[in-house]
């Protein structure tokens, strides 16, 4: 087919399509394209491209334009209104769309050499051309192929598998009693799954079943969930009660034993430095529970040391309780030596000053900061970790140590004040 | 009426005044955009007016219309002589035939948004091509108002009352905001139009939507004075009754 269709005047090519287009075994087909135009552009009063002759009637695009041409030249004598979208191509590969008629006949004739094609894409009812695509299959109207074919991708085995699954979705949908159905699905699914696994592949199945029970019965899931984790956590609770009773258990019985110890140190040491004793407490407890934040009397603490040992299994954890409580015990063993062989203050003051090292390592930095000048001074200052009443012997001995600093400052800064004042 | 049908109504009505309000010049066309969103999706490319307070307009009048759908059997767009008040064209929908009871809940699945869409493309194009060809109205001289018709409505006869959130102030609203109007022949006064020809109106019939509940029927009325008062409206009346009677 030449393809130059025209829709001007040009009468000798019209002649020779429309000598084609009567051809008998023709006719019946034109009358159908022709009442499916009719139907699209009249009562559905859409805009008709040539395309979607191609994709209703499976034709080349060749015969498509023919018959747009034939449909035109059938509605022409009746008076019907529609627009023609012309189409102009040209040896240089461009493509137009003509929308001066009028104009383009003159231009036609000057351009008729560069013109290769010229057709009517579209008829239009309206004015404007605002065509809508829509999803069209071509499965038999394509006349260009991809060399490569379309696979799908699921596997050979897996087939038998899927409509399965698929039968069954379709139903627990349709059916739209949510729960049950649902339920009954799952059932079945999983046990499916698990026995062909090992023969077929995996891969349709899982994710099917997974995205279904978390897509619908996200909620149901969620408090199951949470349910299982309330349960875990009262069991934990339960435990932990249990422990910290055997633990308080043991206390009792090894108290009296340390209560004698106690004493014995307190009378030992009370008469000469009480806060050494509270830095022996301050160790147990530090090394004990460092997050435990009871406030201690310092006084008292010797005292009030059993009070101050439920204190701290209340406070902590069981697990740390634990090796506190074996801490403690070395601590008192290390002082029953010391009772045993010694009795002397000098060398139990010897012995603590050897442990008080130690003591520094452990103590937060902030109490020993000021402190670090007089080596005996830090002895007696690491009880600050207890907080309150650190707090104030911080400040009656700091004041006394300090405030020999601090005036100069002061009165410098003054002095630069006022000065600064009386210069303004 | 599910959401479903509600949001296509919406977005039906919408298509249509817009199309009308760009087509018969009510205001300017420079300020209408083609476009397939306006808070969602349209059926095809629409001129959308950008003005936000008409916008605002036209989507309240919408939701007062839908909320009186049950009552209404007929939604008119008119577009009125600013000089005179004359309504020289009317386009009618017509909610006779609107099922609003759905029979049952399978319809929801029926019904596939595709289809809908197709068939208010039908229904709009029709709308389109008819206005494409009636004559172009001159700049600044028409104004649109809304009619419809009712059965089983009465409003404004609210009395004050305590309004406590905003749907009841809407409520409040969308019964006030009516007034009640005679259902004339749309014909002006024959005194005043006293000539050879007596006013005529020329009506036309165009596709409308049948897809499930949604059956809208769709027609236009035209005013035709023998006496020239519309010429002052319509730019090149005579200029184009010439041109087509030219072959």
């Amino acid at each position: 087919m030449r393809g130059s269709v025209q829709i001007g005047k040009q009468s000798k090519k019209s002649l020779n399509i429309e000598h084609c287009i009567r051809c008998p075994p023709q006719e019946m087909a034109e009358e159908k394209i022709n009442s499916y135009i009719n139907e699209k552009l009249l009562t559905e009063v859409k805009p008709v491209l040539f395309t979607d002759l191609i994709s209703q009637f499976k034709l080349g695009p060749s015969k498509a334009k023919k018959s747009m041409y034939s449909y035109y030249k059938f509605t022409s004598t009746s008076n019907v209104n529609f627009n023609c979208i012309l189409m102009c191509c040209y040896k240089d590969g461009t493509v137009k769309l003509r929308s001066d008629l009028n104009n383009a006949t003159n231009e036609m004739d000057e351009e008729q050499d560069n013109l290769t094609d010229c057709f009517i894409y579209a008829f239009n009812p309206m004015e404007e051309f605002i065509p809508v695509n829509s999803v069209i299959e071509q499965m038999n109207a394509l006349t260009i192929r991809n060399p490569f074919k379309l696979a799908t991708s699921t596997l050979e085995e897996v087939k038998p598998i899927q409509p399965q699954m698929r039968s069954k979705t379709t139903d627990a949908s349709g059916s739209s009693s949510s729960k049950t159905t649902h339920i009954s699905s799952r059932s079945n699914t999983l046990p499916e799954s698990k026995v062909e696994s090992n023969v077929a592949g995996k891969i349709g199945k899982k994710p099917t079943s997974k995205s279904k029970s978390m897509g619908l019965q996200s909620t149901a899931l969620l408090s199951k969930m949470r349910e299982a984790r309330e349960a875990r956590e009262t069991e934990r609770q339960l435990e932990l009660r249990k422990r910290r009773e055997d633990a308080i258990q043991k206390r009792t019985k090894s108290d009296p034993k340390r209560k004698a110890q106690m004493d014995e140190l307190n009378k030992l040491f009370v008469d000469d430095e009480d806060e050494d004793e509270d830095e022996e407490e301050v160790e147990i407890k530090e090394t004990a529970t460092e997050s435990d934040h009871h406030p201690v009397d310092m006084e008292n603490i010797v005292a009030e040391q059993n009070n101050i040992n439920e204190k701290d299994e209340q406070g902590s954890g069981t697990g740390t309780r634990v090796s506190s409580s074996k801490i403690a015990t070395t601590n008192v063993s290390e002082l029953e030596e010391l009772l045993n062989t010694t009795t002397e203050d000098s060398i139990l003051e010897i012995k603590k000053d050897g442990e008080k090292p130690n003591d520094r390592e452990e103590k937060p930095f902030t109490s020993s900061s000021y402190v670090d000048e007089d080596g005996y001074i830090v002895t007696k200052r690491p009880a600050t970790s207890t907080p309150p009443q650190p707090a104030k012997k911080r400040q009656t001995h700091s004041v006394n140590t300090i405030k020999s600093k601090r005036p100069a400052s002061v009165k410098k800064k003054q002095g630069s004040i006022e000065s600064f004042f009386k210069r303004s | 009426m599910n959401k479903w049908v509600t949001k296509w109504i919406k977005i039906y009505l919408k298509c249509f005044i817009n199309l009308i309000l760009f087509h018969r010049n009510v205001y300017p066309s420079v300020s209408f955009d083609f476009t397939t969103y306006q808070a969602f999706n349209l059926p095809q490319f629409i001129p959308i007016n950008r003005h936000p307070d008409l916008q605002e307009y036209i989507e309240e009048l919408i939701l007062d219309v839908i909320s009186k759908l049950t009552h209404i059997y007929r939604f008119c767009i008119c577009i009125i002589d600013k000089e005179n008040g004359l309504r020289i064209e009317k386009y009618v929908l017509d909610f006779g035939e609107f099922q609003h009871q759905q029979s049952n809940e399978q319809d929801d699945d029926v019904i596939n948004e595709t289809e809908v869409f197709d068939e208010f493309r039908s229904s709009l194009n029709s709308l389109i091509s008819h206005l494409e060809k009636l004559n172009a109205i001159k700049d600044d001289a028409v104004s649109f108002e809304v009619v419809i018709n009712a059965i089983d409505l009465e409003l404004g006869h609210r009395g004050m009352e305590n309004i406590k959130n905003l749907d009841a102030k809407l409520g409040y609203d969308r019964d006030i905001n009516w007034t009640k109007a005679h259902e004339d022949e749309n014909l002006p006064e024959e005194t005043e139009h006293v000539g050879l020809y007596k006013p005529k109106i020329n009506m036309t019939s165009l596709v409308g939507c049948d897809v499930g509940p949604l059956i809208i029927h769709q027609f236009c009325e035209r005013l035709t004075l023998s006496d020239g008062t519309l010429e002052s409206i319509y730019s090149n009346m005579d200029e184009s009754s010439i041109m087509e009677s030219l072959p």
